[in-house]
């Protein structure tokens, strides 16, 4: 079926959608082709076509401020995407793109000429291990509206028993050069595994370093002991779902996260907080989010801001509103934390590789090496003062600066002896001094000394103590069909391991469920009945999480967690300093781009289609109340 | 070397079913023993098919392959595909129709009419066919891959890795039982500190031949420290 920019594409003198062509967030979705052939193109890459997985060319374009993606399905027509929503953070980031190194010994013997139907993992692909994903069931307390990956009742049931899964920390630890260091236990609801900790405990005593859990927190926060048991087994931290603080933009978790969050302070466990961000949904949120996380900053070490992935078929007219990339993300962020984080405070994740490939020279050792795709990442640090000043790292430290001489070391000790190398690095580390502003540093951290160490002895430990006074805050963008980019794909670092073997970077894995992920769990699933003999007390609906809100919200850690908060963002100390930078950089505010987006949102009513999708939800037009319609029903 | 250079393999799960006493009444189970542990395995005998000197004209170029290839794998009963539209030929394997296996399954007619309503027709004179053992030529790969290339750590030549590479591997050794002592040690600590909060089971006196043993320990130097990049990855 033809989308309503293919019509328009057959007639570009037509302009269908006059409301989105007025509207500055939607006017790059709705140009004729003339216009579109008019704009700078930034390069040319390979895409598939959302309706039937042709690659086909994609084409990435200026947009006035937007980087756009247009590709040509022969059969299917053209399909128009945000790909980024900020030109000038599209050019910078892409300054730290570079091409890293991928499997010595890849799972599946093949030249993946036929990317990305070929995975496996191959030769083709040119990142390590980055992040390692294991479900360990598909079993899930919660229903999530939204969510495609945990079993309704009748379905098969995926649990990789202990022993696989062993199997499967096995072929992540011995990937060359490079093993996998760092492990993300997911589902389904991981929690929902009684032997939770056992998997725990062998992935530790397998040489992973970093142990996270992709969870609710429900149940670890009804069940303190239980994360107690976890943090000896050796979790290192809680991968939290955390869409908001109100209600209504989370009503996955909003009222067990207080729980969660005391569970994991007696434990001792970092929380990482996770926001699927959707515009129109949750995007009025996101400086909040940073807030809150400052404000439990005893516990939370970073927020992970995820922009909706878009899998699945859906109408255009809402794939174009709900649509939000990384700097659209970035750039609400400043706009509602006051211009106390700007967007000239993010890097893309490759960034952080300038500094691993010194070390690594430096060193002989191979270090990890986060050579992902630009556009798939960003991150900064930001450190709270004594004063309660926010500072973001960018602020004292000249990263740009910083990475080109540490990239011209690299490029130096090429082919050198040992002892050439440690002269140069003598250098070089005398050199970083200047690219650390020590008057604007937090008044707590010597933030040059901190470097020295990490860098001449490798003193990770410091830079554990350093991330225990910052908070981390990143992005992370899935792909979808629609924004599909194979050079991004072939670079991803984010894997899962399968109990086949396979390895899966995750944009083939989710984009492709039908010949990826659903089809070996498939494979390696338990029929529904079979599991009922199995397990005779169990029953889907034993299963679910019943929430008593009433009991919940009369808690004392609910009224400590959400009522006794700081607006930090507020205090004089940041709303001055953020003046003062503006002033500095000769910036305004920037555009009120909230207003534009409640513009958008105030649009008409939803149709029925977009009824459906929301439909039983709070984030149904109605608040899910069943006030209307679809919801009533 | 390169692994696809090699030829078929003996299936050892053939030649043991050929050699034992009940090779009538033996029934797939499903499970394959390991070092005395089980793992499920959903196939056992599959077939590979190949069709070569394919008509260029109906594999039209690598775009049309590849996505020949993504609607060949969308049959839950084709295990792996491959449509080479360089070679003009495709490869595939396949849960058959006389599988003794409870998996979809596909006969090789199947495939071919598949292969038709795509476009493509096939030649019987240019079709083989071969037995493949899931187990020895599938799962066992994907768990123990051949190295198929080796790349010295970034700024270093291949001649200078090759002096170094022994004394990094005797390090990484060296760091992972001094990784796990460490972490150990921390376990003991953080069970005394809790002791209060949770029944902690003692740790036994065994746990450096866990499960994994001491084989999978392969990390860089100080990495009981803490990495600082994972926060948000």
């Amino acid at each position: 079926m033809a989308n309503k920019t293919d019509a328009k594409m057959e007639n570009p003198t037509v302009v269908l959608e006059t409301v989105g062509k007025n509207n500055p967030l939607l006017a790059p979705y709705h140009r004729t082709m003339e216009e579109m052939e008019s704009m700078p193109v930034i390069e040319r890459t390979k895409t598939v076509c959302p309706e039937c997985k042709l690659i086909i060319d994609g084409t990435i374009y200026k947009d006035e401020d937007n980087v756009m993606i247009r590709k040509n399905c022969p059969e299917h027509g053209w399909t128009v995407e945000k790909y980024w929503e900020d030109y000038e953070m599209y050019v910078k980031m892409k300054n730290y793109n570079y091409y890293g190194r991928g499997f010595d010994n890849p799972n599946y013997a093949n030249k993946g000429e036929n990317c990305p139907f070929d995975c496996g993992i191959c030769e083709r692909h040119k990142s390590h291990t980055g992040l390692a994903n294991i479900v360990i069931t598909n079993r899930c307390h919660l229903s999530c509206w939204y969510c495609f990956f945990y079993a309704k009742e009748g379905e098969a049931i995926y649990e990789p028993t202990v022993d696989e899964i062993n199997k499967t920390l096995h072929v992540l630890r011995t990937q060359k050069p490079i093993p996998a260091n760092a492990l993300q236990i997911t589902g389904g609801e991981p929690t929902m595994r009684k032997e939770l900790v056992e998997i725990v405990k062998n992935a530790k005593e397998a040489g992973f370093d970093q142990i996270q859990l992709n969870t609710t927190g429900i149940n670890l926060g009804m069940h303190p002991e239980e994360a107690v048991k976890l943090r000896h087994a050796g979790l290192s931290s809680l991968y939290m779902s955390f869409d908001g603080v109100t209600k209504r933009a989370n009503p996955k978790n909003h009222w067990e996260t207080p729980m969660a969050l005391d569970a994991a302070r007696k434990a001792g466990i970092g929380i990482v907080l996770v926001p699927t961000v959707i515009r129109t949904i949750n995007d009025h949120e996101l400086g909040s989010i940073v807030n809150f996380a400052l404000n439990n900053s005893d516990v939370i070490r970073a927020v992970n801001f995820q922009p909706v992935s878009l899998v699945g078929r859906m109408p255009s007219k809402l794939r174009e509103k709900q649509r939000i990339s990384i700097p659209g993300a970035i750039k609400l962020i400043e706009e509602q934390t006051g211009g106390v984080i700007t967007k000239d405070d993010w890097f893309s994740v490759p960034y952080v590789g300038g500094i691993n490939k010194f070390i690594e020279a430096l060193s002989g050792e191979y270090k990890y090496d986060l050579s992902i795709h630009f556009a798939c990442g960003a991150g900064s640090y930001i450190f709270m003062d004594k004063d309660n000043k926010v500072i973001p790292i960018t602020r004292f430290v000249d990263a740009p600066g910083m990475i080109e001489h540490l990239q011209n070391a690299v490029n130096e000790m090429e082919g050198k002896s040992r002892l050439e190398r440690r002269l140069m690095a003598v250098k070089t580390v005398a050199g970083l001094r200047k690219f650390i502003d020590k008057d604007k540093q937090p008044k707590s951290m010597d933030f040059t000394k901190l470097l020295v160490s990490v860098i001449t002895r490798h003193d990770f430990k410091s830079l554990g103590n350093f991330q225990l006074k910052s908070l981390f805050i990143g992005m992370m963008h899935f792909q979808d069909e629609y924004t599909y980019d194979i050079k991004r794909v072939e670079k991803c670092d984010i894997h899962y391991a399968m109990p086949d073997g396979r390895v899966l970077p995750f944009c083939t894995f989710n984009v492709f469920p039908e010949v990826y992920r659903d089809k070996i769990q498939r494979q390696y699933s338990i029929p529904s009945k079979e599991w009922e003999n199995m397990h005779p007390k169990w029953a889907y609906s034993t299963d679910k999480y019943v929430r008593d809100v009433k009991a919940l919200e009369a808690s004392e850690a609910y009224k400590r967690t959400y009522a006794d908060s700081i607006d930090y963002f507020k205090l004089k100390v940041n709303t001055d300093e953020a003046e003062k930078f503006r002033a500095e950089r000769g910036r305004s505010h920037g555009p009120d781009m909230y207003s534009q987006i409640q513009a958008v949102a105030a649009e008409g009513e939803l149709s029925d289609e977009e009824h459906r999708h929301h439909h039983g939800s709070d984030s149904c037009a109605c608040g899910g109340n069943g006030d209307c319609k679809h919801c009533s029903e | 070397m390169d692994r696809r250079n090699l030829g078929p393999q003996e299936s050892s799960y053939k030649r043991d079913l050929a050699n034992s006493d009940e090779k009538e009444s033996k029934e797939y189970d499903g499970i394959v023993v390991e070092n005395g542990k089980e793992y499920r395995i959903p196939y056992r005998m599959i077939r590979e098919v190949t069709f070569t000197d394919l008509n260029k004209d109906e594999l039209i170029d690598f775009e049309h392959s590849a996505r020949l290839q993504y609607r060949l794998l969308l049959n839950d009963a084709v295990l792996r595909a491959k449509v080479e539209f360089a070679k003009l030929s495709i490869v595939i394997m396949f849960n058959p129709d006389d599988s003794d296996n409870y998996k979809e399954k596909i006969s090789l007619d199947g495939i071919k009419d598949f292969l038709a309503s795509e476009g493509v027709h096939v030649e019987k004179n240019k079709t083989s066919l071969r037995e493949v053992d899931y187990y020895e030529e599938i799962y066992k790969t994907q768990f123990d891959p051949i190295s198929v290339r080796e790349r010295p750590p970034y700024s270093y030549t291949k001649e200078q890795w090759k002096g170094m590479k022994s004394g990094w591997y005797r390090k990484v050794a060296e760091t992972d039982k001094k990784k796990l002592d460490n972490y150990h040690r921390w376990q003991d600590e953080y069970a005394e500190l809790h002791k209060e909060d949770a029944d902690l089971k003692k740790r036994d006196g065994n746990s450096g031949n866990s499960v994994l043993g001491g084989i999978l320990h392969r990390k860089k130097p100080k990495d009981d420290d803490k990495g600082f990049w994972f926060h948000g990855a």
